[in-house]
């Protein structure tokens, strides 16, 4: 839920973020100091009620001693007839100090009150839900105020006081009821008002913001499509224009470069596809003389071995040993550059063949390969492990020829050793994978390893047959491939050959 | 020789010293803290009692926040033979001091028969004297009193009265609404010209409320009102005496050291050292041609003061 409300406010603008902030805390802010307000307002009527008891209480208690000292109703009831003129009063007793009721009326329902117990000269008041209630002695007290004409007299007023009675007045809180009513309602239209004023006025004022920021995101979204779109600089803070100007500048850089670029392109485009031209023209003439060459030279070399042959069929035993040497040797030479010729053709044919390039698995290929030089090589056992499942993205028949090659090696320079052993498999090296071919074989010196993988180079001479091309076939398959192959030998103790396929 | 007289006379006069401080009286006198006019009377009080003879007097302001224990160590730290209360002094000082010496009671109406001390009600003899000097016509007084409260009062105004030749009216009340009743019947019973109410400070008189209505009712029947405060002459009691504080303060030090002596002495006395106030137009309005040696014997007089 979380992620999903702040996906959905990464897609607001930035009025509509700002007004999300701004306009909640604005009302709820306006709504707060209006209860606040409310409350304060309610306090101060509530107050100035208490007051106004307090105040006729007293006034009752003054006009009630007389009253209480002859214990007769009739002073009181203009008092207290006064008071009810005040709707808020509620009841009016007048108490002797008996207990005796000397007065009581109730205006509405009459309620079983407690009023509060009065100390001294002060007016005691407490309040329950629906009515102030407050009560006050009344005393035969005179005023102990000092009379600054006569401080002599200051003590002689002081001698004790007699309780005549007590009187208790209930003050209705209807009105407070309605002013807290009044008060809510008006303090909220005011809270409201003011948070639609302010919600406006800060909406406007996101305006001014708001509008030349998606102006320039309008105009950066355009850009950002490919429309270079000439816009006017907005208006808006000082900021804003700045951020304007210097996109503008930016932008103008920006198609400056592209162009320049497009240019360079352009240039390049014409030069790859003169250079393309000239490398398939090179490719032709290559391709025409290794056809020609391979055509015209096995014309002669079939006629040298063919009439090799012949003379050595048909005048064979009328030729002296020395000049049967000479024609075997003639045959072989001319058997050798066909070989030869052959291989150069397949050195060309694996530099321009077209790749098609799928998942091949070179554990099955390897044994398939192994199980046809075995076949091919009965008297020569070998022990070949691979590792399975190993799958590569390849061309199935360039990697066929390269392991065709890597295993006939493998096989051919074994030949010496009494058990033979071969291993293909793999192993994963800094977010690579190597393909590893290891056999116990002839090896070869490391400080040779340079030529290698040259073409018709041969480090063995004439102790192990070949042409020299096997390795440098292997290379280019690789190559071609995005890999790399490099190995590892020691003589007469094995060779390792190390390539990569990248997928 | 010279050195020889020097020295017996210092000697003498150190015992002299001595001799008089042992026969002095020491007293305490505690007193409320109040206002400032009030806290000046009773400094006056304390001033007048350190001028009555061998005493020799020390106040100390008091509260409810004072505690008994503070006030016994200063007692007995001064080594006071007798403690004066003055005023409103809350009972658990008193009660305490009471135990341990003679305490007497000063500034207040002690309205109390048992209580020991000057009170500040004047003398009946003299106002009775007085009453005779300006309106010899009065042959009765009436006072409402609460025999608890002012029966030591009007014991002393029994005698004083007869010792006038005057008829003592005095009503026994209970609680206000007696003396609310009583007043009224007063009233109704008052002969015009012959009969006097005399307004005591007991307060068992509501006189805050019946003060009014006492006042209109003399005057429309020329009763004759005497107080003994000069506030109610000021509102038109023909004439009050009260208190000469300073010369109270020496009554109250000369009871002292009488209770000092006879620490048993209870019961109020009256006070005998007395200013006046006078009302010229009531007593205009009662047909009393006042002599000017009548006037001198007052203090002040109302509605102005013109001496």
């Amino acid at each position: 839920m979380r992620a999903h409300l702040i996906a959905l406010y990464g897609r607001l603008g930035v009025r509509q973020s700002l007004a999300l902030i701004i306009v909640p805390i604005t009302l709820i802010g306006a709504l707060a100091i209006g209860l606040v307000a409310a409350a304060s307002s309610t306090d101060e009527v509530a107050r100035h009620h208490v007051r106004a008891g307090e105040q006729m209480t007293a006034t009752l208690a003054q006009r009630s001693d007389l009253p209480l000292l002859y214990e007769s109703s009739v002073g009181i009831a203009e008092i207290a007839n006064s008071l009810f003129d005040n709707p808020l009063v509620r009841e009016i007793r007048v108490v002797g100090k008996n207990g005796k009721l000397l007065f009581g009326r109730t205006q509405g329902k009459k309620e079983s009150w407690r009023y509060p117990t009065p100390l001294a000269d002060e007016t005691a008041a407490n309040e329950q839900d629906d009515v102030w209630l407050f009560s006050r002695r009344v005393s035969t007290a005179r005023p102990t105020a000092v009379d600054p004409e006569m401080p002599e007299a200051a003590l002689l007023g002081s001698m004790g006081d007699e309780v005549l009675g007590e009187v208790q007045l209930a003050l209705s809180k209807e009105s407070l009821f309605n002013a807290r009513r009044s008060i809510f309602f008006g303090n909220l239209f005011i809270a409201l008002a003011f948070s639609l004023a302010s919600v406006a006025a800060t909406l406007l004022l996101l305006r001014r913001f708001s509008t030349p920021l998606e102006s320039l995101a309008d105009t950066m979204h355009e850009v950002r499509a490919g429309h270079w779109v000439e816009s006017e600089l907005p208006t808006g803070p000082r900021e804003i224009r700045e951020i304007a100007e210097s996109y503008q500048a930016l932008m103008a850089t920006l198609r400056q470069r592209e162009e320049q670029l497009r240019e360079f392109n352009e240039d390049l485009e014409e030069r790859i596809r003169l250079r393309t031209q000239a490398l398939q023209a090179a490719n032709k003439e290559l391709e025409a003389f290794s056809y020609s060459a391979s055509h015209d030279l096995r014309a002669p070399l079939r006629a040298i071995d063919g009439f090799g042959k012949a003379l050595l069929e048909d005048y064979g035993p009328s030729l002296d040993p020395t000049a049967k040497t000479y024609l075997h040797r003639i045959c072989a030479g001319a058997s050798r550059m066909s070989d030869l010729i052959d291989d150069m053709l397949k050195l060309s044919r694996i530099t321009r063949y077209e790749m098609q390039v799928a998942d091949v698995d070179m554990s099955e290929m390897a044994e398939a390969i192994a199980a046809v030089l075995q076949e091919r090589h009965p008297e020569h056992r070998v022990d070949f492990r691979v590792t399975p499942g190993m799958v590569v993205r390849a061309d199935r028949n360039m990697l066929r020829i390269a392991l065709e090659n890597l295993l006939e090696n493998a096989w051919k320079y074994t030949g010496k050793v009494a058990a033979a052993q071969v291993e293909f498999g793999l192993v994963h090296q800094q977010h690579e994978t190597v393909y590893v071919l290891r056999d116990n074989g002839a090896g070869f010196d490391m400080r040779f390893a340079d030529k290698l993988f040259g073409a018709f180079q041969r480090l063995h001479g004439k102790e192990f047959e070949g042409t020299g091309i096997g390795l440098a076939i292997v290379q280019r398959v690789v190559i071609r491939h995005g890999g790399h192959i490099w190995a590892d030998a020691e003589v007469d103790k094995g060779a390792t050959f190390y390539f990569t396929l990248p997928d | 020789m010279q050195q020889y007289r020097r020295i017996t006379a210092f000697l003498v006069a150190w015992l002299l010293a001595s001799g008089t401080a042992l026969a002095e009286t020491r007293i305490g006198v505690l007193y409320p803290e109040s206002a400032p006019a009030l806290l000046q009377l009773y400094q006056a009080i304390i001033n007048g009692m350190s001028k009555a003879g061998e005493v020799q007097v020390q106040g100390r302001a008091v509260s409810e926040r004072t505690s008994p224990e503070e006030v016994i160590a200063w007692a007995q730290e001064r080594r006071n033979q007798v403690t004066v209360a003055l005023g409103d002094i809350p009972p658990a000082l008193t009660e305490r001091l009471a135990a341990d010496a003679p305490l007497i009671y000063g500034a207040s109406a002690l309205n109390d028969n048992a209580r020991p001390g000057v009170s500040l009600a004047a003398s009946p003899a003299q106002m009775f004297d007085r009453l005779r000097q300006i309106k010899p016509e009065v042959e009765r007084i009436f006072v409402l009193y609460r025999p608890q409260s002012s029966g030591w009062l009007i014991a002393a105004a029994r005698t004083a009265a007869r010792q006038q030749g005057l008829e003592l009216a005095a009503i026994a009340c209970e609680d206000a609404q007696q003396a609310g009743a009583a007043f009224t019947r007063v009233l109704q019973q008052a002969r015009p010209g012959t009969d006097a109410i005399w307004l005591t400070l007991d307060p068992v008189v509501p006189l805050n409320q019946l003060l009014p209505v006492l006042l209109r009712e003399s005057w429309d029947k020329h009763l004759v009102l005497i107080s003994n405060n000069p506030v109610d002459v000021a509102k038109g009691a023909l004439f009050a005496l009260y208190p000469d504080y300073p010369a109270m303060g020496r009554q109250l030090a000369e009871r002292a050291k009488r209770q000092a002596v006879r620490p048993t002495l209870s019961g109020p006395e009256a006070s005998e050292h007395l200013r006046g106030a006078f009302n010229t137009r009531t007593a205009s309005h009662l047909g009393i041609v006042p002599s000017e040696r009548v006037l001198r014997g007052f203090d002040r007089t109302f509605p102005e003061e013109q001496r």
